[in-house]
């Protein structure tokens, strides 16, 4: 699974394909003060970036990728 | 026909129509930057969908189309009736391919040829246009204003590509709401894009609630690329059709962008020039002096390295000679976007933060990992400890507003012995925006400064129409099945009272005929409910077939150089679709009738002491169930005794008839075959077919055609139409034994009068009715069957025809009777007495009679 949803933490592995987009929505429509953790990441499909712009959610840990930090901050998520 | 391609056709025919219908507005409003944009939007919607499939010639045309309507509305060029001509015959010729994709999946062989030259028409006309626009001031600047990304490019980076003559270019990319079914992720395509300089993104993204669909893409892209344009296309073939490319020509890199400054430097060389003054030499202590964000730096910059092709630019940015207008547009802008704190002195302490800021932020994106991190209870405390000392030391470096604040979250996090307070401090700190060396901008505030204002408004009305837009595309066919199933389920059901009969009269169980008599009204009420369903269905407004006149009416009046206003009115009037489809012809007919015959040129207009611009009303009024279509004019009308004369001359009526017709009767002579009142036809009209072509055609949809003229008033043509031509509802009537069938719509009452109250006036028989004479016909004598024989009564089914009233004497009446009618075949046809057929209960055959042709 792409997503690993904790409590409060929704940890993201390393691709996040356009199907793990519906599975953010579900889980943040059901934990409204969610966040997300982006460590590990390093591709992201644009339904996810649209899912975490739409959802306006706290991004706890941003990716350690150089590239994938520098598309979230172009996308202004971090 | 593959599915796809059939609703792309239906949906292109529809956008087509819009197009049209706005092109005709446009051209009465040049100027309404909406009704260019509807234009616009139409033209882009069949661009967009003709990608799925191979038809590049159609592709290619309504592309060039878009590119003409998307100048436009930019401001680029002027509306004129060449660009309204041109276009109205693209999206004709489009037309006419939908007709071929529609009947053969292809385009015709000779597309291409076509669709090349009316491309290059529409070049020509939008490089002409181009030339209007700019005429004005600069010759030289005649491109569209830069996208404003373009705008932002550093300074270092345009004098280099200006320095290697370079284009680079621009890309928009917004990608199709459902592209993600396609397998596309517009993301990844931008970051693949070659030659990637910079990108941007803006998103028009629905709220984030229950509602939300992550599958639908509202993000949209602007790029900025090093590569070249083949290389760009290649890369973004599958996603062309979303793709707009700009080159950005080396000269237009050519400016100054960044902020507005005051600097004693400045004013000592400003104050120092005057004609003779070798600038290079002044300037040159600038460049070391002032900041390189601002404009004046880069003016002195450029001017260092370019020479005399900057000379312009320092001269502007310097306030030295203002007469340069030309270059001030793209300088002026880049001044008003700049922000406004961006002075040298703060631009300078921000400087000073960037390293900290981002040191710091780094190390407490570690604190929160470290805090997540800990699952251990007992590790909690010293895991905050440890937190707490970090955060103290840079925080008090990087943000010592916030130092309070962060002594409260440690405060908190350790009473409660949990590390949410210190992750919250973290998370806000990490997003104060005081610490950003770039300003943040809230997206939404983005959404609306990246994309034109137009756009926002537009994805606005497509998302809000794509939710709303509950309708749903069924093929004609099957209501057609669905309509005639209904028939039959009419004509089955008028079975029952035949059978209850028989069951009381032949069988002698009066029980088993009232329940069957019962049931029968039951039945008569669904089956009635459901045909009202189905009907309801194949309603389409009258606005379907009116929306072509406009069209119409201006092609014809600029061929005949004759000024015609139309006005329609009740377009939204409803009829089935069958009824409004037979009115095409007969309206086509009578329209350039009007504007041929009726209407009179210009000068005879006023010399008449009329407008010139004559006066088209056609319109559409429900009447129970019937509509009513009315076309009148202003014209010169029809004259009677003209049209008579005519007629005598072509052997269309007899000299008998020549003297015995009314002013009224000469003038339904225009229905007559074979009669023109024009000497010579016209490629309009004058042919003799059209009035003709009308009535029959009319009647032949169960409808019925009345024409009113006074000579130089006008002249007005009245079509009663049924709303439906499906079912109808007969008189059925007795005659020598046998059953007919009349149309309830013509028939006005029944009576049965005394033999004796009939009267001989002028050798035919005759009542009076209501202090009304009206003449009486033997419905025997006109069938040539077995007279009546003689009785104490008569009985007159009262009638309204062309003829006018009159009594059709019969033998009895059986009753009313809804019927689905069918046509005469084989050679029953040629008996033009009988409208058609249908089948009663008892298996009989009814035939309905065609009062208009037997009288």
């Amino acid at each position: 699974m792409a997503w690993q949803l904790k409590k409060t933490v929704a940890v993201a592995d390393k691709t996040l394909e356009v199907e793990d987009a519906e599975t953010l929505v579900d889980w943040l429509l059901e934990t409204p003060n969610g966040k997300v953790n982006l460590k590990d990441n390093e591709y992201m499909h644009t339904a996810v970036a649209q899912v975490l712009i739409a959802s306006g959610v706290v991004i706890s840990v941003t990716p350690s990728s150089a590239s994938q930090q520098q598309i979230l901050q172009k996308l202004r998520l971090i | 026909m593959n599915p796809l391609l059939e609703s792309f056709v239906q949906e292109s025919r529809e956008n087509l129509q819009e197009g049209a219908q706005a092109l005709l507005k446009l051209e009465k409003q040049p100027q309404d930057a909406e009704i260019i944009n509807e234009v616009f939007r139409s033209i882009h919607t069949i661009k967009g969908s003709s990608g799925l499939f191979d038809i590049h010639p159609l592709g290619s045309l309504v592309h060039a189309l878009e590119d003409l309507f998307d100048a436009l509305r930019n401001g680029i060029g002027v509306v004129s009736s060449e660009v309204i001509d041109l276009a109205l015959d693209s999206l004709d010729q489009v037309g006419s391919w939908l007709d071929s994709l529609e009947k053969t999946e292809l385009l015709p062989s000779d597309a291409e040829a076509t669709a090349q030259s009316f491309i290059a028409n529409i070049r020509q006309l939008n490089s002409a246009d181009s030339n209007i626009a700019v005429a004005e001031p600069a010759p030289e600047k005649t491109a569209a204003p830069l996208p404003a990304m373009v705008e932002t490019i550093a300074h270092e980076d345009r004098k280099k590509w200006w320095l290697a003559k370079q284009s680079i270019y621009w890309l928009e990319y917004k990608p199709d709401p459902q592209c993600f079914f396609n397998g596309e992720d517009p993301l990844r395509t931008i970051q693949l894009l070659p030659g990637l300089y910079d990108w941007q993104s803006a998103h028009s993204l629905s709220a984030f609630n229950e509602s939300y669909d992550p599958f639908v893409c509202a993000l949209s892209f602007e790029a900025i690329s090093t590569a070249t344009e083949s290389e760009l296309r290649e890369h973004l073939k599958y996603v062309a059709e979303q793709i707009t490319i700009l080159e950005v020509q080396p000269e237009q890199l050519l400016f100054c962008h960044g902020s507005d400054i005051e600097h004693d430097a400045l004013q000592a060389v400003k104050e120092q020039l005057t004609s003779d003054t070798e600038l290079s030499k002044l300037v040159q202590p600038l460049h070391s002096v002032l900041n390189p964000d601002s404009k004046a730096w880069q003016a002195v910059d450029w001017f260092i390295d370019l020479g005399d092709d900057a000379l312009e630019l320092l001269q502007e940015m310097l306030a030295i000679d203002v007469s340069t207008a030309a270059h001030k547009k793209p300088l002026e802008k880049a001044s008003s976007e700049a922000p406004q704190d961006s002075n040298e002195k703060s631009s300078a302490s921000n400087k000073s933060l960037e390293v900290p800021v981002d040191v710091a932020k780094a190390v407490w994106q570690t604190q929160i990992e470290l805090l997540e991190s800990v699952a251990d209870d007992q590790l909690i405390a010293g895991a905050i400890a440890s937190v707490a000392n970090v955060l103290r030391s840079s925080v008090g470096l990087v943000a010592p507003s916030q130092v309070a604040e962060l002594d409260e979250a440690i405060a908190q996090a350790k009473a409660k012995v949990s590390v949410e307070a210190l992750i919250q401090f973290i998370v806000s700190a990490l997003s104060n925006n005081e610490l950003d060396v770039l300003p943040t901008v809230e997206p939404q505030e983005t959404l609306a400064t990246a994309l034109p204002a137009s756009s926002v408004a537009a994805d606005k009305a497509n998302e809000s129409d794509s939710k709303g837009n509950t309708m749903l595309r069924v093929d004609q066919r099957k209501i057609d099945q669905l309509m005639d199933l209904a028939g039959e389920l009419i004509v089955a059901k008028n079975a029952l009272p035949f059978i209850a009969e028989n069951a009381e009269k032949q069988h002698g169980n009066r029980q088993i005929s009232k329940e069957i008599k019962a049931q029968y009204q039951v039945l008569d009420r669904l089956v009635s409910a459901m045909q009202e369903g189905i009907m309801s269905v194949r309603m389409v407004p009258v606005s379907s077939v009116f929306q072509r006149f406009p069209r119409l009416v201006r092609d014809i009046g600029r061929k005949i150089n004759k000024q015609i206003d139309l006005t329609l009115i009740g377009e939204s009037t409803e009829a089935d679709k069958n009824v409004i489809e037979s009115l095409v012809d007969p309206l086509v007919h009578m329209i350039r009738n009007s504007v041929d015959h009726g209407i009179e040129a210009a000068d005879e207009r006023v010399a008449k002491g009329k407008p010139a611009v004559g006066k088209l009303i056609l319109s559409a009024t429900p009447q129970e169930d019937q509509v009513l279509i009315q076309l009148q004019d202003d014209g010169k009308g029809i004259d009677p005794a003209v049209i008579k004369q005519k007629a005598l001359d072509k052997g269309v009526i007899d000299q008998e008839t020549f003297e015995r017709l009314t002013d009224k009767e000469a003038q339904q002579l225009i229905f007559a075959a074979g009669f023109s009142s024009r000497d010579t036809a016209s490629d309009l009209s004058g042919r003799g077919v059209g009035m003709d072509v009308v009535k029959n055609a009319v009647e032949s949809a169960g409808g019925t055609v009345e024409l009113s003229s006074t000579v130089d008033v006008g002249t007005t043509i009245s079509l009663h139409l049924p709303l439906s031509v499906a079912v109808s509802r007969v008189m059925r009537i007795e005659v020598s034994g046998q059953q007919y069938g009349i149309p309830m719509d013509i028939i006005n009452e029944t009576v049965r009068i005394p033999v004796d109250r009939v009267q001989t006036v002028r050798n035919r028989r005759t009542i009076v009715l209501r202090d009304t004479l009206v003449p009486i016909k033997s419905l025997a004598d006109l069938l040539a069957i077995d007279t009546i024989p003689e009785r104490d009564e008569v009985s007159l089914l009262i009638v309204s025809t062309h003829r006018g009233v009159l009594g059709l004497e019969v033998d009895d009446f059986l009753g009313d009777l809804e019927i689905i009618q069918k046509p005469m075949v084989g050679f029953m046809r040629e008996f033009t007495a009988y409208s058609g057929a249908t089948m009663l209960g008892d298996g009989s055959v009814l035939l309905v009679l065609n009062l208009e042709d037997l009288l």
